[in-house]
């Protein structure tokens, strides 16, 4: 017997305190969960600029562009080069990392056809994620003149100083939000993939159908306390018509 | 779950929902009676496999006829698991459709008056070792002849089809069998072979009455 879209909604529609206590635990597990577990991490960004290396009026053509532009690849292998964290290091004993930890909280990223780098530090405190991206920039700008014997990195952009209001690593709201989709999908799908599997007769039409004979009752479940006390002889009213008619 | 001796809902709260639906029942079997033409008839409810709510199915509506005033007549014939006594708070010593089947006692003797006048109960009996033989048996047919003069409904319970004849011999010598199906438990095969039993038995399957519908 194939289903019609109303047959699922009435599965969904009888099971739907199961699907609604399942997506509830669902949400409440999330919800500990990335408050206990989950600490939120911040992300501080800032932006170098590399300038053309000879800024002499009216000489600012193609090739001085490129050169520049290749330069930025360059600069950010160096940022990101031993030596530079090595001496962020070395030079902020505050900030309180290694060099292998530093270089995991730190990512450079520059764009083709940008004299623009983008640097951003993810840390648990945004303040050290600032500092990280603050030390990282200065260093650099103060190494690249003995490195290139070129001085044309400027700061462009320094990370907020405010901590900005959401994590990185996903809000509460995103997480409940995704959790509540994610189990009421699940619940759906377990409880129609049940209903699939089950092959006991459950409807009177699907009862029809298949045996071609009607289904003259359907008495439903009996609990003790309907089926009442044993009844005093006389009740008082009368229980039915006595359908002489038909006698 | 409801005990047996508990259940006799039509007696006890004849508003509640489930006394409605035995009524409905009722109602259908006796318009369906009164299309063919029969004044008198001899129904079985069997169901497909043990313990989806036949005897309980079958006493209530006893004595929905009862309260109709039609004269019942209601025999436990699952001489196998006997459970009707049990319905009508009686015991099941002394004489039952076994007895009589045996030839240790006639029809009247057997035939125990129960709260209703217009309802008399048979009780099993003590279990014979050959059930269906005494069934598909002479005297089976005599009694039911002899029930049919003095009862308008006689009804049977009887044990699954499944499990083992005895209701499949017993249906050929009854008018028209219902077929109780417990809602979420029996199998869709199971109703289809109870259903290929019943016609092959050449006995008309009034309808399924579902049971335990949440």
């Amino acid at each position: 017997m194939e289903k019609t879209i109303l047959d699922y909604v009435h599965i969904i529609q009888k099971k739907l305190w199961i699907i609604f206590v399942f997506v509830l635990i669902a949400c409440a597990t999330t919800y500990y969960v990335s408050k206990t577990f989950v600490t939120p991490v911040y992300a501080a960004s800032g932006q170098l600029i590399v300038n053309s290396i000879n800024p002499v009026q009216g000489s600012n053509n193609l090739n001085d562009l490129n050169t520049s532009l290749n330069l930025v690849q360059s600069y950010k292998e160096i940022m990101e080069s031993p030596k530079i964290l090595g001496d962020v290091v070395t030079d902020y004993p505050e900030l309180g990392l290694t060099e292998d930890e530093l270089a995991k909280k730190l990512e450079v990223k520059v764009s083709e056809k940008s004299q623009v780098m983008n640097l951003k530090a993810t840390d648990e405190s945004y303040s050290r994620a600032a500092g990280i991206v603050n030390a990282v920039s200065a260093t650099f700008i103060d190494a690249i003149p003995t490195l290139m014997n070129l001085n044309n990195v400027k700061l462009l952009t320094s990370p907020d100083a405010e901590q900005p209001g959401a994590p990185v690593n996903g809000s509460v709201v995103m997480n409940l939000l995704i959790s509540f989709v994610v189990s009421l999908m699940v619940a759906i799908g377990v409880i129609l993939f049940l209903e699939s599997i089950n092959d006991t007769v459950r409807t009177e039409k699907e009862a029809e159908e298949w045996y071609g004979v009607p289904v003259i009752a359907s008495v439903p479940m009996m609990s003790r306390k309907q089926a009442g006390k044993p009844s005093p002889k006389i009740t008082g009213r009368v229980e039915e018509p006595s359908y002489a008619a038909f006698k | 779950m409801l005990r047996l001796n508990d259940s006799l809902v039509s007696e006890r709260n004849p508003s509640s929902a489930a006394a409605e639906s035995v009524r409905a029942l009722r109602v259908y079997i006796r318009q369906h009676l009164q299309s063919a033409g029969q004044d008198s008839a001899v129904l079985m409810l069997t169901s497909a496999n043990e313990g989806e709510g036949k005897t309980l199915l079958v006493a209530n509506l006893a004595v929905s006829f009862a309260y109709e005033g039609k004269r019942v007549c209601v025999i436990d014939a699952n001489l196998r698991k006997p459970a009707l006594h049990l319905a009508f708070g009686l015991n099941n010593d002394g004489n039952g459709l076994s007895d009589y089947l045996r030839g240790a006692c006639e029809a009247e003797a057997a035939i125990r008056p129960s709260s209703n006048p217009d309802l008399d109960v048979i009780t099993a009996g003590a279990a014979p070792w050959n059930p269906a033989e005494l069934l598909s048996g002479e005297r089976m047919e005599q009694l039911l002849a002899h029930l049919k003069q003095q009862y308008e409904i006689v009804l049977l319970d009887s044990a699954g089809v499944l499990g083992c004849i005895d209701a499949r011999v017993l249906a050929s010598q009854t008018d028209g069998t219902v077929l109780v199906v417990r809602h979420g438990r029996t199998k869709r095969a199971a109703v289809s072979k109870a259903k290929q039993y019943m016609d092959q038995a050449g006995v008309q399957l009034l309808g399924i009455a579902m049971n335990q519908v949440k």
